[in-house]
Parts: structure tokens; C-alpha cells; sequence
């Protein structure tokens, strides 16, 4: 019965998510391809021409110094993911051991890097962010490091949830009686199974990043000008907005676009996961999978 | 923006707790069927009374954080203060006033000390009282958050319960895809829609400007409108899914089914019934949303420029203003743990189950 729901789930899905990963990878490629397909230097100012709407010669408009909209969103694209892929690198990075470490050995050692955790948790998360920013120094990698601490401790949480999950299993203690080394088991037994919940967290992290990004850069903490970035591009389009409001929609539209892409995969893959998840585990022991 | 980190995150503490104290668990369960006393595990008492005890050494915990977090700016506090004009013997003199040069230890007790008691030194940039800084900023920001709280409550709550009503049906769908579509806005690029919508075309609503509560009540929840407009469309969109969920399972369940069979009227099976199941997670998500919006009103602020924590804060990161860095943070953790507390306690409240995880 449970493989008929995930059939018809199967079935019903797949028009969303297909969408939303071919519009990602067309945005990272283009991002990649950059200097090659960008029509014209992204910081090239044209006071001429500046604040112009949509033209045949610039598909998206000119910005205040005339400067094409086009060009610098592709730009500000690399920024946009590389800023993202170095923020979720250094929350697994940092989180994952540090949950693995805290579940594995949850009595003393635990219970103090839990707490640890839990006081960063408390921090709001943007205000947290901006104040390590402002620790580091304004940019993108700083920022995005910052991000980055901010969000280990709930990769670590979630880590150390399914860690101790995992470890109540039958077949954890009897890998252990067999004599399997702990980081052996650790590894290659519960890790795999116990990271399951991350994974799925983790798209929703990195939705949540974008837009935690296009803040900083919105607040003059990320790439600093005339560097393209969405979040900056943005705020570009804000001073201009009593002349030209509509200035406001190619970064604002593309940012949103992005994050709406990145949650609709990360709904389907918590769909899939967590059912599968269930069908394996629930019978077993009582798990309750995240 | 924040409030899908924070949905997340309720799940593992749960987790957590089931799985982490057992043995625990039972036990405060025995205990709550022989009936409990003052003290008991288990007992409501014991839940407030260890939730408090926990709560200061937290404020110690996070003020240790900022405190460390705030140490390890570059260049540090006495060149920031002295500007192009450090000399050797001048960065040696300001460190000696400022106590830079005691032990670290010796400083953070003497600036938590000052801290509790309402004195967070004096800005670098202006020489006022920090403390006066905050009493000026902190309306600002906690106005905004609880307009946003109580707009997203009175949209997000009859329509999630509209939408967990017709799960299955057409409009409780489009209603849930709406709402996945509100999770994805950034509030910062939904401020400037709104701004451009109201403010600039319709010519409604002020874009910027800020009137005191105490001065005129009327033009502060005027100006107070527009800034509040996007993070009631994100926190409506976050809440209005929890609850349509929650709403959704109640309606399905067994003792919803009998009141139906029993001919009770479906407005009371709604609203008396399923309803009531579903305020605890009510509860959840508008005090988890709150912790979120508190970060959100940052950017807000910078967009709408009124004079709240957030704009103070991003002011004093770009003057290295130290002193003021810290109080603002200090005071924004204080809130969240505030909030976090009065979630915690009334979640025990009205759930014995959260209670005996704890005991």
C-alpha cells in the first residue's frame, strides 16, 4: 500500500520539480558561462543611457549609471552561488562533526556543545549574521562564512537528533558485539542513515541562504560595490525608486525565482525521503524520523 | 524569512528529548499517574521552576558569545576609536582607560555587570549613554514585531483553518500553494512591491518617517503600516501552512468523526473540537515566528528608516561603535530568550507530555 501512495506521488509530481532544477541549472550554467554569454561588461557605465526600461539593445533595461541589468545579474549569479555553496560548506563542515561528536558521546561532552548550540540558536538569526559580518569585514566570503556559523549549530542539532536516533537500532549494538570499531561503525552504519533528515534540512538551508545573502548585500555587507550581486543590485533599484519603481523587479523577481526553486525541490525530496524513511525504520524500532 | 529554520527546528529538540531520556520519560510519567506533588517530577512546578533556573545562566551563556564575538574585530576598539590618529602610546593610553588591558575574564564580568544593570558604557562615536541609545531604539523594533505578530495572526489563523477545512479540495490547495509561494518572497523585495504599490503609485502609505507612540498614536501605526505589510504576508504564509496541517489532521481524526456522527453543529466541531487540538501548534509557530520576525524588522528598518535596533546595529558595525554593537545585540538575545521562555512555559502548560521530557 505505502509503495501505491509513492507511485501515485511519483506520478503526480514531477511537472513542479522539473521545472524548478532545469530553471536552476540554466541559472547556474549561465552563471558559469558568464564572461562568454553576458552581452556587455557588467561594470561598464554608460551615463548616456542611463535608467532605461527593457530595449532590444538591453533586454532588461540600463541601472542609474547606465550600466546592463542583463550582464550584471549573470555576473552577480557567480556570487550568488558560490556565496551559497561556501556558506553550506562550512555549516556541514563545521555542524556535521559537531553533532556526530555531541550524539556520539552524549553525556558530558554532549550536553556542552548542545548548549553551545542552543545559545547560538537563540540569536535572531539575520542579527546574528550581521554582527559576525561585522566581526569579519564586510564581502562576500566573510558574509557568507558568517551565514555559514549561523547555521551549523541547527545542522548539529538535527546531526545529533538522528545520531542518537540511529544508535538505538538492533543492528548498531550488534555491529558493536561483532567488534566493529566505533569510528568504523560511526561511519559507515549510522552516519548514512542518521544524515538523512540533514540532507533534506539542507535544501531548505540553502533557499534560506539566498535569501539571507541578498540581505547582507542589500545592507552593504556582501560584495561590495560596483561587484554585481543580486541583493546589492537591489538596493540599487531602491534609490532610483520614486523614478523608476520598476527597476526593483529583475533582481527582486530572480532572487524570489531562485528560492521558490530551491524549497519546491526540497519539498519534493522531504516527501521522498520521509516516506521512505518510515517504510524502513518506523517497523523496526520506534524512530521518529525528523 | 527565518521562520522556515525555525519550523525545522522544532521537530529535533522533540526527537531529542524521546530519545535521549527514555528512561526519564517513563519515569515522570509514573509519577504523574500516582498523583504529583509540589517538586514532583513531572509536576507543573517543577517544569516552571527548572525553565527559570535554566534562563539566567543562558543570558550569561549568550552575553559570553557577544562579548567574544564583538573581541575578535580586527584592528580593535581602542584603533576604531582613535581612528587615522593611532599612535603607539595614544592606542596604550585609550586601552587603559577603557580597561582594554585588564584580563579578559576581569572584562566581560565588569561589562555584563554594567550590562544587567542598565549600563552598557558609552558610544565611541557620540559619547552618550548607550543604555539611552537602546531606551530610544527598542520601542521602535518591538512595536513593529508585535503589529506583525497580531496582523499575521488575525489573517493566518481563519484562513488556515479555511484551508485545513478543504484540505482536499481545490481551494484548500490553492490556498496552500499561495502560501509556498509567500515563503519564498524575500520580505525585503516584498517591502519594496508594497512601497512601490502604495506608497509611490496609489500614494496611500508614508514610505518614510516615524512619530513616536507617545507623541501621536495614530500617525505611529500610520507610518508603522507599510514596514509591517511584508512581514505579515511572510509570517501569514508560514503559519497559515502549520495550521492548515494541524487543521487538516484534527478534522480527520476519531473524535471529530463522532461529534459529527452525535449531530453536533459543525461550526462547534470546528471551533470547540478540532480548534482546540490545534492551538498548541498555534502557539509554536506564532512564538517561533516572533523570534524570526525580530530578525527580520533589521532589514525593514534600513529599507523604512525608522530608528529601531536593527538600524542602530548596522550604523554601529560601520562606525566600529564596540560598545553599541554589544548593548544592541545583548538587548535583541534578551528578547529572543524572553520570547523562548514564554513559549517554553506555556507550551508545558497546555501539553504534559513536554512537560515530563524535561523533569
Amino acid at each position: 500500500m505505502n509503495g501505491q501512495s509513492a507511485g501515485r506521488r511519483r506520478r503526480a509530481a514531477p511537472w513542479g520539480l522539473w521545472i524548478a532544477v532545469t530553471v536552476l541549472v540554466l541559472l547556474l550554467a549561465s552563471a558559469l558561462l558568464a564572461p562568454w554569454i553576458a552581452p556587455y561588461d557588467p561594470l561598464a557605465q554608460n551615463l548616456q543611457n542611463k535608467v532605461q526600461g527593457p530595449t532590444s539593445e538591453h533586454l532588461l533595461g540600463t541601472d542609474r549609471f547606465g550600466r546592463d541589468v542583463l550582464s550584471r545579474l549573470i555576473w552577480g549569479g557567480r556570487n550568488a552561488f558560490g556565496g551559497v555553496a561556501i556558506c553550506i560548506a562550512v555549516a556541514v563542515t563545521l555542524g556535521v562533526p559537531w553533532g556526530t561528536v555531541a550524539g556520539f558521546w552524549p553525556r558530558y561532552l554532549g550536553t556542552v556543545l548542545m548548549r553551545v548550540s542552543d545559545i547560538m540558536i537563540a540569536f535572531p538569526l539575520l542579527v546574528l549574521a550581521v554582527a559576525i559580518t561585522g566581526a569579519l569585514g564586510s564581502g562576500l566570503v566573510t558574509s557568507m562564512v558568517a551565514v555559514g556559523l549561523v547555521l551549523a549549530p541547527n545542522i548539529a542539532q538535527l546531526t545529533r537528533a538522528g545520531v542518537l536516533a540511529v544508535r538505538e537500532n538492533d543492528f548498531v549494538e550488534s555491529a558493536r558485539l561483532s567488534g566493529v570499531w566505533e569510528p568504523i561503525l560511526l561511519v559507515r552504519h549510522v552516519l548514512p542513515i542518521a544524515l538523512r533528515p540533514v540532507v533534506i534540512q539542507l535544501t531548505i538551508f540553502t533557499g534560506l541562504t539566498f535569501v539571507v545573502q541578498g540581505a547582507l548585500a542589500f545592507l552593504g555587507l556582501g560584495p561590495q560595490r560596483p561587484t554585481p550581486s543580486w541583493g546589492g543590485d537591489l538596493n540599487d533599484a531602491y534609490s532610483q525608486i520614486l523614478a523608476a519603481p520598476l527597476q526593483i523587479l529583475p533582481p527582486g523577481l530572480l532572487l524570489g525565482g531562485v528560492v521558490l526553486c530551491v524549497y519546491r525541490i526540497g519539498d519534493t525530496l522531504r516527501d521522498r525521503m520521509s516516506s521512505n524513511l518510515a517504510r524502513t525504520e518506523r517497523t523496526e524500532n520506534d524512530v521518529v524520523v525528523v | 524569512m527565518t521562520g522556515v529554520r525555525e519550523v525545522g527546528d522544532t521537530a529535533p529538540t522533540e526527537t531529542t528529548r524521546d530519545t535521549a531520556e527514555p528512561t526519564a520519560a517513563r519515569g515522570g510519567e509514573k509519577t504523574a499517574r500516582g498523583g504529583r506533588g509540589w517538586l514532583e517530577k513531572g509536576s507543573l512546578s517543577r517544569f516552571v521552576l527548572t525553565r527559570l533556573l535554566l534562563f539566567p545562566p543562558t543570558v550569561v551563556g549568550a552575553g559570553l558569545f557577544t562579548f567574544l564575538l564583538v573581541k575578535i574585530i580586527p584592528g580593535g576598539p581602542a584603533y576604531a576609536k582613535l581612528g587615522e590618529e593611532a599612535t603607539p602610546e595614544a592606542i596604550a593610553r585609550i586601552e587603559r582607560q577603557l580597561g582594554l588591558d585588564r584580563p579578559l575574564p576581569e572584562q566581560f564580568l565588569a561589562w555584563l555587570g554594567g550590562a544587567l544593570t542598565g549600563d552598557f558604557g558609552e558610544s565611541f562615536q557620540t559619547g552618550t549613554a548607550v543604555s539611552g541609545t537602546i531606551a530610544a531604539a527598542l520601542p521602535v523594533t518591538l512595536e513593529l514585531v508585535v503589529i506583525a505578530i497580531i496582523g499575521t495572526v488575525l489573517v493566518a489563523i481563519p484562513l488556515g483553518v479555511y484551508a485545513g477545512k478543504r484540505a482536499h479540495l481545490p481551494s484548500g490547495r490553492w490556498i496552500r500553494s499561495a502560501s509556498g509561494l509567500g515563503l519564498a518572497v524575500p520580505d525585503f523585495f516584498a517591502a519594496l512591491v508594497l512601497i512601490t504599490i502604495f506608497s509611490v503609485w496609489l500614494n496611500l502609505l508614508p514610505r518614510l518617517g516615524y512619530t513616536p507612540l507617545t507623541e501621536d498614536p495614530v500617525a505611529n501605526v500610520y507610518h508603522l503600516i507599510l514596514p509591517a505589510l511584508p512581514l505579515i504576508l511572510g509570517g501569514s504564509a508560514i503559519v497559515m501552512r502549520q495550521v492548515g496541517a494541524a487543521m487538516a489532521d484534527a478534522m480527520s481524526s476519531d473524535y471529530v468523526r463522532t461529534a459529527r456522527a452525535m449531530g453536533i453543529s459543525e461550526r462547534t466541531v470546528t471551533w470547540r473540537y478540532a480548534f482546540r487540538a490545534v492551538l498548541p501548534t498555534i502557539l509554536n509557530v506564532v512564538g517561533l515566528l516572533a523570534l524570526g520576525q525580530l530578525g527580520a524588522t533589521l532589514i525593514l528598518e534600513e529599507i523604512f528608516v525608522l530608528p529601531g535596533l536593527g538600524r542602530t546595529l548596522v550604523n554601529a558595525i560601520g562606525q566600529l561603535d564596540y560598545p553599541v554593537v554589544l548593548g544592541v545585540v545583548l538587548v535583541y538575545v534578551c528578547i529572543a530568550l524572553v520570547v523562548n521562555l514564554i513559549v517554553d512555559l506555556l507550551a508545558g502548560l497546555v501539553n504534559p507530555a513536554i512537560r515530563r521530557g524535561t523533569s
